[in-house]
């Protein structure tokens, strides 16, 4: 089965210029996602594989795809430890 | 000597940015001088404009120096961090709420943002809008204080919120804020709303993982209008383009609308609602609108209408409020709660912490001498 990632629907955030600032229920703490970071959020409003995130990344950089799978898979793994993404 | 800026530009920079993105709105890109830019900053952030400012920057018809998009980009993070906080804050007030079975629905703010804005970012808000059935009023009001939350301003007699009160604001040490709604404005137009209605018409709000209610696309509408002209004159901006933004962006039952402000008398009331939108910010309105913007308010209505606007600050509200309670009995109880409420009340309110009887009679005192001067100088 193929690993699908997408925005956690308990997630509350909000874009702000290349920023997204994101928090939740019973969390004190807001983080916040840099522009590349951000991205990757805009792409994830519906659930993708990670090739479907790091071909569109690379598209739009114009980076090699080696690259930009590597930061993205550290992202991701992030967002889903954060609780950000859920995986499905 | 320094040049004084021109206020009126910025006024104008400012109503530019509220329409922006409106259908007929026809200003040019709009740029603003280093002299004018603290007052036009200001005011987009004290009118929570800064969203609709971000997206005018991004679309070009904003034009500012990278410095002042610096500060504007800082303004719009303070103002959705903020948002953020209330819709956290809105998770925890609906499990007390669910607790104590206390049915709400959502008003304003993150009912907007959700759901007629492109997105929600588009729509700072800095407190929480519940509105609630006046039978469910003490459980709610007792739900919030368990939650931590403390009235502002204590009910001035007891009985009074649920025979004539609009509502009540609650507030957290740490700055969070509730305004707990059992009708949707102050005074006569008020009580005869049956703002019961609303919540059986309720839609589903999706935030953070759970399911609110809001009030249906067209009681949206007919609030905004509402609080655009019976919440404070003149009406801020933003209350406009909420207006503008339901009556374009929301699936208005437009013959629903007629029909609903007929029967709670808000007519009048809707009709300067669109007329000071399409004034104000210089937009066209849908089709839907022309029956309620061609409609010429009667005398009567027109009074009411003062008594919101222009005779607010001189008991115009009081007074009209009078007229839509029934019975003597119902009159008196209102007017001694006004002008002898409990000691509590009194504290809170007084400016300087000596709360005075003689102080509060002399306001409606200064009222009837204003009239008698008004009806002398007539004659």
């Amino acid at each position: 089965m193929t690993t699908r990632y997408a925005r956690s629907v308990t997630t509350l955030w909000r874009s702000v210029g290349s920023e997204t600032l994101l928090t939740a229920s019973g969390r004190q703490e807001v983080d916040s996602l840099s522009d590349s970071a951000t991205a990757v959020w805009g792409l994830l409003a519906r659930p993708r594989t990670l090739d479907e995130v790091v071909r569109r990344l690379s598209e739009r950089y114009g980076t090699s795809r080696d690259t930009v799978e590597r930061d993205v898979r550290t992202l991701l793994d992030q967002l889903v430890a954060r609780g950000w993404v859920e995986v499905r | 000597m320094t040049a004084v800026p021109d206020r009126s530009e910025t006024e104008a920079a400012v109503t530019a940015v509220a329409g922006f993105g409106l259908p007929g709105v026809r200003n040019g890109p709009v740029a603003v001088t280093a002299e004018r830019w603290p007052a036009f900053l200001g005011a987009v952030l004290a009118e929570r404009l800064s969203g609709l400012a971000m997206e005018a920057m991004e679309a070009d018809r904003l034009r500012l120096s990278p410095p002042q998009m610096d500060e504007l980009l800082t303004g719009q993070r303070s103002a959705m961090l903020r948002s953020l906080l209330v819709e956290r804050e809105m998770l925890d007030v609906r499990e007390a709420l669910g607790d104590a079975r206390i049915p709400f629905c959502v008003l304003k703010g993150p009912a907007l943002a959700h759901t007629v804005y492109p997105a929600a970012s588009w729509r700072p808000f800095v407190d929480l809008d519940l509105l609630v059935r006046t039978s469910d009023w003490r459980g709610a009001c007792g739900a919030l204080e368990r939650l931590g939350f403390a009235r502002r301003l204590p009910e001035p007699r007891p009985g009074f919120d649920e025979r004539f009160g609009k509502g009540a604001v609650f507030v957290t040490p740490a700055g969070s804020e509730v305004d707990l709604h059992r009708t949707l404005a102050m005074g006569p137009l008020g009580l005869w709303m049956v703002p019961e209605e609303i919540l059986e018409r309720t839609v589903e709000l999706p935030v953070g993982g759970h399911r609110f209610r809001r009030p249906d696309d067209t009681d949206l509408l007919l609030h905004a209008c509402v609080h655009a002209t019976l919440g404070g004159w003149p009406s801020p901006r933003l209350q406009l383009r909420d207006v503008a933004q339901i009556a374009w962006g929301a699936r208005v039952d437009w013959d629903g609308l007629w029909v609903r402000a007929e029967r709670w008398r808000l007519h009048a009331a809707l009709g300067l609602a669109f007329r000071t939108t399409r004034a104000v910010l210089g937009v066209d309105l849908p089709q839907g609108s022309e029956r309620f913007l061609r409609t010429t308010p009667t005398r009567r209505d027109r009074r009411l209408l003062e008594a919101y606007t222009t005779r607010r600050r001189a008991g115009g509200m009081t007074l009209s409020a009078l007229r839509a309670i029934d019975g003597i009995r119902g009159k008196a109880a209102y007017l001694w709660a006004l002008l002898v409420p409990r000691r509590e009340f009194m504290t809170v309110r007084s400016r300087d912490g000596r709360p005075s009887y003689l102080r509060r009679w002399m306001v409606p005192a200064a009222w009837v001498l204003r009239r008698g001067q008004r009806g002398s100088a007539r004659r």
